[in-house]
């Protein structure tokens, strides 16, 4: 037994419940003694007949010894060593998501440093744009995300490195379904929490993706925006490829928690190949650049006024930010906003406004102008 | 309460030992090479404790855990019950027993042991008295246990040589051992003392023997307490 597994604190951090749901997954079956909250659990596999204890509470004074003789028979009736069968075990009431990559001209095992940050930032970004997906499908995210979204990646943990080719493993907590009562009756009707919506977003969005990308036009794209694809995932998947002699390809591999069974039949891997991201990184581009982006905050300076003399309205450009870059943006303004506009360029002073940002062959356009003033730079 | 009151019980198996041995352990055999003790040494002292033997470098203490271990395992298995020792840090539990389940892994019904051995029993009134260090009392006493949990002390002869008899008839192990159970027993006053010790009554008529344990066990199986 590995030193971690003789500290009674570790032990006692393995939850009853999360212990409950895996002996469940693994084909144990309460012992008909005491049944319907017997602490015994049996396992008959060929000739052995095997009992394991759960004990009900942590709080009881026995119970990292009790866990350890759990520990051991589990190892004995599975003949899976314990490390195996504890990680097993302590993620039971995660989703956990591993994203596996095998970059050609490295050994298995490890990976490039700098290809190693983009992994992990990589993951992040496609768990993110499954959770704004899960919010509202859109074809492209813009840089400030949904609340509901922002607070599910901050719960989101980085697990530890595993063996074989290198994989990221990112850990997301669901909270348990509630054990079926004495009726043996579960409650199919109620909705999922956020948490399990976005990995079912995340793996039906890889699965359209594969789909799309295998087809290669923009309509295969259009079709699978509704299922969670969108500019954000495509870039994360085709970022986590970027390896300067290439990858033998993705494969993002999701395995439930086991406190919260999923439906039967639901896809478990999804790989898709170093041939098709050039297409996806395509379609992030088209994505980003056909989709309008609601809400943008504009600031900058007026850099050209144009106003025909029969107009009422007149065109100014102002140079600004867009995405962290500088940028040309043209916005019509009423006469009102237009003599402030003349004002600041006359006066040199910066001017801000909202609206919703396009992006034309060449440019910029912001429409729908509000709030245009000068700005309060202080 | 001191381990000089020799009880009769012990004083009767002691006995026994010396008249099959020819070695008296108030006498031990000098060593070669040291004629005596210095004189500025406590001599009742000396002679109480045992000179360091052929013992294959265990420590007194160690040898004495070991054979009680010995011990009570050959009893369990003649009961027909596992033992096992916990692979934890958790030091009030020495000996688990249980049922077998499926290659060799343990189930129900279970029992933890705290095992104490000691060559200087005390009686009171025809039962022992045992001095358990109060830590162990504590962690013997709580009612929120999965298994239930039992003390058992060993009695050994003092001197090892009368500890095991062999013939190609039988093996003997000395003397016997006691259980009870502290479950439910009120706190103990700590005192001032550095390493308190609570001096913990065992009755005789609760010697560990094969049907004990069995009958223990056919307890614990019926949702009882040992």
């Amino acid at each position: 037994m590995t030193a971690t597994l003789r500290d009674p604190d570790t032990l006692r951090s393995l939850r009853p419940l999360e212990i409950r749901r895996y002996l469940e997954a693994t084909g144990w079956q309460r012992s008909r003694v005491g049944a319907p909250h017997s602490p015994c659990w049996t396992l008959r596999k060929g000739k052995s007949d095997y009992e394991v204890l759960v004990p009900p509470s942590p709080e009881l004074r026995d119970y990292p010894l009790r866990i350890t003789e759990l520990l051991h028979t589990l190892e004995v009736a599975e003949s899976r060593s314990l490390p195996e069968i504890w990680q097993d075990l302590t993620l039971s009431g995660y989703d956990v998501v591993r994203v596996r990559v095998q970059p050609k001209d490295c050994e298995p095992g490890s990976i490039k440093l700098d290809q190693g940050i983009v992994l992990v930032q990589s993951t992040r970004e496609m768990l993110l744009a499954a959770a704004c997906a899960a919010v509202e499908p859109r074809r492209a995210y813009p840089t400030r995300k949904a609340r509901q979204a922002a607070e599910f990646i901050q719960r989101v943990r980085l697990g530890a490195p595993e063996r074989g080719s290198f994989v990221v493993t990112a850990l997301s907590p669901v909270p348990p379904s509630l054990e079926p009562g004495a009726d043996g009756q579960e409650r199919l009707d109620v909705a999922e929490p956020f948490e399990r919506d976005v990995m079912l977003k995340l793996v039906g969005s890889l699965g359209a993706l594969r789909r799309a990308a295998e087809g290669g036009s923009t309509t295969d794209f259009d079709a699978v925006v509704r299922e969670g694809v969108s500019a954000n995932l495509c870039a994360a998947i085709a970022d986590m490829d970027a390896a300067p002699a290439g990858t033998e390809g993705v494969e993002v591999a999701l395995s439930w928690a086991r406190t919260r069974p999923v439906a039967a039949g639901l896809p478990r891997r999804v790989l898709i190949s170093s041939g098709a991201m050039p297409v996806i990184r395509e379609a992030a581009r088209v994505f980003r650049e056909t989709t309008p982006v609601e809400e943008f905050e504009l600031t900058g300076t007026v850099i050209r006024l144009d106003r025909p003399d029969t107009a009422r309205e007149g065109t100014v450009t102002i140079l600004g930010f867009v995405e962290g870059s500088p940028r040309r943006v043209t916005l019509q303004l009423e006469p009102a906003e237009y003599a402030v506009a003349i004002r600041a360029h006359e006066e040199r002073l910066p001017v801000q406004c909202a609206g919703v940002l396009r992006r034309t062959a060449t440019s910029f356009r912001l429409e729908g102008v509000r709030g245009f003033d000068v700005a309060n730079v202080t | 309460m001191k381990s000089g009151t020799r009880c009769s019980l012990a004083g009767l198996d002691v006995r026994r030992g010396c008249v099959r041995n020819a070695h008296n352990p108030a006498h031990p055999k000098p060593t070669k090479g040291n004629s005596g003790p210095p004189a500025n040494l406590n001599l009742k002292r000396l002679s109480r404790e045992r000179k360091p033997r052929q013992t294959g470098g265990m420590h007194p203490n160690e040898q004495k855990q070991q054979f009680s271990f010995a011990y009570l395992r050959a009893i369990a298995s003649a009961a027909g019950y596992a033992v096992t020792r916990p692979d934890i840090d958790d030091d009030s539990v020495d000996l688990t027993f249980s049922a077998r389940g499926g290659d060799g892994t343990i189930r129900s019904p279970r029992l933890d042991a705290q095992v104490k051995c000691t060559a200087d029993p005390v009686t009171e009134g025809g039962d022992f008295t045992f001095r358990l260090p109060l830590k162990n009392y504590d962690d013997l006493r709580p009612l929120e246990l999965q298994a239930p949990r039992i003390l058992i002390v060993t009695y050994v002869p003092r001197n090892q040589d009368d500890w095991i008899r062999q013939t190609d008839q039988e093996l003997v192990l000395r003397r016997c051992a006691y259980w009870g159970s502290l479950r439910g027993q009120p706190d103990h006053p700590v005192g001032a003392a550095r390493n308190p010790r609570v001096p913990v009554l065992l009755s005789r008529e609760r010697l560990f023997s094969r049907s004990a344990l069995r009958q223990i066990m056919h307890r614990l199986s019926e949702g009882g307490v040992p």
